[in-house]
């Protein structure tokens, strides 16, 4: 279809919010996306439509206080606007939030958090992105719903760049 | 704050420390215990200059503001030169962002010691945030010389040459400083990031050839590969090496194949041309770029834009063929979008009349056998009908045939009643043909049927707001925000611009304009945060290295303003501002007619009618006139306001008015405020120049108000409303007695400007009239009469009645214009009920025409001519 996805840029930055707080229970000040762009300006990115309206997007970042050979990527947020399901925008999304985190930041995997009642979520990251539950964190969220630690092993920094070939 | 800082007078060992100590309880945010320290010093040295300095400085940092700036003040007159009380005056004006005067204090402070590095570094964060570059650089300079073994030191005095365009230099500083780097310092990361810096200071200059040079030289160093090629691929194309070009974009596609920007370039390459418009190819071209997006979509079948990209320069049999495979993938998969993405078919009346008959025929095909075309051989499942009844209603949706819109969207529904999409769709057409209650039914509808899903909850906030439903608005978003207290604080905290806007604009048209200022100066503080939230970033991003993102970031910043968002809310603002100043003009010309007996209740209605001195009305009055207003406000209002009423017996919040925002003595003085953000950050949007006239005219501003006008007319000079705005113009001057220097330049601009309205207004209005024959034109002619003194009924009714040979683009909001303005004229009832029947036979849906009576306020005029770009996603 019509959607391009491309890397996420400040000036993304109001419509990313906006869409966030469009779809999503967990919402974040514009300082927080600052944040992201400026620590990891690879790692976001964002799903366009024909006339330049954001429809989906994937915020990302580096796992800061990881050690050394822990080195892992972590899905902030990732949404897609309802009336653009059925695109396998999510897909797309995530595939290049992984590979930029192998690329630039050598990280090993990425985690991420789902509510343990999001069955829609967790579908999708299970089955159609291949992650598995890692662990159950009690009382992750504000309003005291768990949550699942899920993980995925990502390919190498090397095994990527001889993918680039074609 | 300088702990080497002379310390004016020498202190005992005892009050030295603690003095030390000061300093770190400041760093701690440990304020009060800051204060005791200080008063336990000052009691036995009362003299001690840096002691009372910081003192304030804990009074300003615990929010006694005024005590901290008065404490600060004694210390500097206590010692006109001392470092330390300068440097803390300047730490608390830039604590209240007020950077200009924080700036002047360190200068100050730098007087005695102009090498004291600290101030220095506060200093040139300030001359960023406020954008003094060239101050920047050479503060930043003499910061590098005076300490060059620091790496952020290096990375601020780039910047600050980049920022400058002093390229080369910039360039210098980094190489040097690379050469310094002992292995293993830093990251692959961050020595990447310094790397991609110098890339982007070569793009950013145009240096080209330097550029690639330099890319290459350092390919094994950059780790992020995306970035390396795209910069690789756009030189190459700068440079016309188009092969070169052609191949690096191909790569790209190879890592992300949905990327639209990488297509455009590649072609672009490929026809070996630096840009190229799809509208514009030659044939031979578009058969070129077909074989090359078939190569591509066999080598990335995923790619959605190699299937779509050829949609847009196909034609003829070739781009009938491509639509017939898009849509037939659609629709077996499903998908809620495939209507929008191919929406921009609509500029071209051949095209679209190609795609209404394939669907058409998709569905006459399924009806009889089951399939989309004749030659298939694969019979459909039911939901492929399904979406092709929801493709046919928002295709007759978009092209005005409400009628049979709704008929499939209703065979729709009743072949799949559990399909939430189709309600949402519904809803759109009830809205585009006039019924903004029945649109907002269906959002509340499709979201009952999933309550968990907090896009369909906004949407319907969003429909709700627009049918100016506020407490079940209010009820609907409030499922979404768990906290305890009240919701709107919630929303506003997480800067949910979208709800304040929709919210203000809403309030604002029931002209409560205390809670729309509310809800627009809202919006203006998100966007001080904004601004404010960039401060922190200035170091942060040198000890990051991330400093690609921090140009970013500043150049956001900078256009922050402009960004529709704003522009909105500041026209929000504006009007409010507007509609207040009006009101008191009327006021008090009523309280003249009063002698006469004159009851009007056309214009401003009952707002004012409480309130009949010669001022504006008070605060206590004010709250009575806005529920008056409310009941007899016509039916979905007084509904709502019922349910509010029932509420406030149970004890919710209710909202106060904010009548303190609408008690601003000068009305006109705070609209200034905005129009000139505006001009400044949106002079082309033609709100913008329409809200500037109406201020200036106001004001009697008229070589200002006449530049609006002419800045009216560049951007859209077959607009009826220039017609008006000219006229209005044209009879302000005659009318007032100018200042002779005025009459020059205004006759100046008359000779130079043909355009501009002048000599017999009756005239010029004929010839107008007799060059443009739209309903909207002949509207405005008629409107122009009106302001003559002209007003012909006769033949008004007659020219507002044509409309359904000649000009079928009527739309709603021009015939809810014209009855407005009739009623305002007050031209006979009976006539404008049949002027009203006519229209309604031609929209038949839209309830504006059965409800009674037409608000006229300054706010809807300016709204009637869609001058906000309205924008529900």
């Amino acid at each position: 279809m019509s959607i391009s996805i491309r890397l996420a840029t400040i000036s993304d930055l109001h419509a990313m919010q906006n869409a966030n707080l469009s779809c999503l229970p967990e919402n974040y000040q514009m300082k927080y996306y600052f944040y992201h762009l400026l620590t990891w300006p690879q790692l976001s990115f964002i799903a366009i439509d024909q006339n330049n309206n954001l429809v989906g997007y994937v915020l990302a970042k580096m796992e800061e206080d990881a050690n050394p050979n822990d080195q892992h990527g972590h899905i902030t947020s990732l949404a897609v606007l309802r009336s653009h399901r059925k695109l396998g925008i999510a897909t797309k999304l995530m595939k290049q939030a992984e590979r930029a985190m192998a690329v630039n930041f050598e990280a090993l995997y990425v985690s991420l958090h789902v509510r343990v009642t999001n069955r829609a979520a967790l579908t999708l990251y299970k089955d159609t992105l291949n992650f598995e539950k890692s662990a159950v964190e009690k009382k992750y969220y504000a309003d005291g719903e768990d949550a699942f630690g899920m993980k995925k092993m990502l390919k190498s920094r090397n095994e990527y760049i001889s993918d680039e070939s074609l | 704050m300088s702990k080497k800082a002379e310390v004016s007078k020498v202190l005992p060992t005892k009050e030295m420390n603690n003095y030390k100590q000061l300093l770190k309880y400041y760093d701690d945010k440990q304020f009060s215990k800051g204060l005791k320290i200080a008063d336990q010093i000052l009691k036995k040295f009362p003299q001690h200059t840096e002691t009372l300095a910081i003192k304030g400085l804990f009074h300003h940092s615990l929010g006694k503001k005024e005590e901290g700036y008065q404490i600060v003040r004694n210390s500097i007159k206590m010692d006109i030169s001392n470092q330390t009380a300068w440097h803390v005056n300047g730490i608390i004006y830039k604590n209240d962002k007020n950077y200009n005067e924080a700036s002047k204090c360190f200068v100050n402070a730098l007087r005695k010691d102009p090498e004291n590095q600290i101030i220095l570094r506060d200093l040139s964060l300030i001359q960023i945030q406020i954008r003094e570059f060239e101050a920047f650089y050479k503060n930043r300079n003499k910061i590098l010389q005076l300490k060059s073994n620091q790496v952020s030191n290096w990375i601020f005095c780039a910047l600050g040459a980049h920022l400058i365009k002093r390229y080369n230099i910039a360039i210098t500083l980094i190489d040097s400083y690379l050469l310094t780097i002992v292995n293993d310092t830093y990251t692959n990361y961050e020595m990447s990031e310094l790397i991609l810096f110098k890339i982007h200071v070569y793009s950013e200059s145009k240096d080209y050839v330097k550029g690639l040079e330099e890319l290459d030289k350092n390919e094994s160093k950059i780790v992020d590969r995306s970035y390396f090629k795209e910069m690789k691929a756009l030189f190459n194309l700068q440079l016309n090496n188009y092969s070169a070009a052609e191949a690096l974009y191909l790569s790209l596609i190879h890592i992300n194949c949905d990327n639209f920007f990488y297509f455009q370039q590649l072609v672009a390459a490929y026809l070996k041309k630096p840009t190229v418009n799809f509208d514009e190819l030659t044939e031979e071209e578009q058969s070129l770029l077909r074989l090359l997006f078939e190569k591509i979509q066999k080598s990335y079948p995923s790619s959605s834009a190699a299937k779509f990209l050829p949609l847009k320069f196909l034609t003829g049999e070739a781009f009938e063929r491509a639509l017939d495979v898009y849509c037939q993938s659609g629709l077996k998969k499903g998908i809620p979008n495939l209507f929008n993405s191919i929406n921009f078919i609509y500029q071209n009346s051949e095209k679209t009349l190609i795609l209404q008959n394939l669907f058409l025929g998709y569905l006459k095909m399924l009806e009889a056998e089951n399939k989309l075309t004749l030659s298939s051989s694969e019979t459909e499942t039911p939901i492929v009908k399904l979406w092709t009844l929801a493709f046919l209603a928002q295709h007759y949706n978009k092209i005005n045939n409400f009628e049979e819109a709704f008929d499939y969207i209703n065979q729709a529904i009743e072949h799949t009643p559990t399909a939430i999409d189709l309600y949402l769709i519904k809803g759109r057409i009830y809205k585009k043909a006039g019924n903004k209650f029945e649109a907002a039914k269906l959002f509340d509808y499709g979201r009952k049927l999933d309550l968990a899903d907090r896009y369909l909850n906004t949407k319907c906030t969003h429909y709700m707001l627009r049918a100016d439903q506020l407490e079940k608005a209010e009820s609907v978003v409030k499922l979404f925000t768990k906290e305890t207290g009240p919701t709107t604080n919630n929303l506003s905290d997480m800067q949910a611009m979208w709800y304040e806007q929709e919210k203000g604009e809403s309030h604002l048209r029931n002209r409560e304009y205390g809670r729309a200022l509310k809800q627009f100066l809202s919006i203006e503080e998100h966007f001080l945060d904004f601004v404010e939230d960039q401060y922190d970033f200035h170091s942060y991003s040198t000890r990051k290295f991330t400093l690609r993102a921090y140009l970013d970031l500043l150049k956001f910043i900078d256009s922050i303003y402009s960004s529709p968002r704003y522009i909105r809310a500041a026209i929000g603002i504006i009007k409010c501002y507007l509609d207040l100043y009006d009101q008191i003009i009327i006021n008090s010309k009523k309280s003249t007619n009063q002698t006469n007996n004159e009851t009007d209740t056309s214009s401003v209605t009952t707002n004012t009618k409480g309130a009949n001195k010669n001022k504006p009305p008070k605060k206590k009055k004010n709250k009575n006139n806005n529920n008056n207003n409310n009941n007899n406000n016509n039916q979905p209002k007084a509904s709502a306001n019922k349910k509010g009423q029932k509420q406030a017996i149970k004890g919710p919040v209710i909202e106060p008015n904010y009548s303190e925002l609408t008690e601003v003595a000068d009305k006109l003085e705070a609209a200034t405020k905005y129009v000139k953000i505006l001009l400044t950050h949106a002079p082309k949007n033609l709100a913008t120049q329409k809200l500037a006239f109406e201020l200036y005219i106001r004001k009697k501003k008229y070589i200002l108000a006449l530049f609006a006008l002419k800045s009216f007319y560049s951007i859209a000079p077959n607009d009826p409303e220039f017609h008006l705005l000219n006229i209005r113009f044209a009879i302000e001057i005659k009318n007032e007695n100018l200042d002779e220097r005025i009459t020059t330049l205004i006759n100046a601009e008359l000779e130079i400007n043909p355009f501009i309205a002048r000599g017999d207004l009756d005239q010029w209005n004929l010839n107008y009239f007799s060059k443009h024959n739209s309903f909207s034109h002949r509207l405005a002619f008629i409107k122009v009469n009106a302001l003559l003194n002209k007003l012909d009924s006769i033949q008004a009714f007659d020219l507002l009645s044509k409309f359904e040979d000649n000009d079928s683009n009527a739309t709603i909001q021009n015939f809810n214009d014209a009855l407005t303005f009739l009623i305002q004229e007050k031209l006979p009832q009976p006539e404008i009920g049949v002027l009203k029947k006519k229209y309604q036979s031609k929209f038949k849906y839209a309830i504006d025409f059965t409800s009674e009576g037409f608000p006229v306020t300054f706010s809807e005029i300016a709204n009637s001519n869609n001058l906000i770009e309205e924008n529900i996603i």
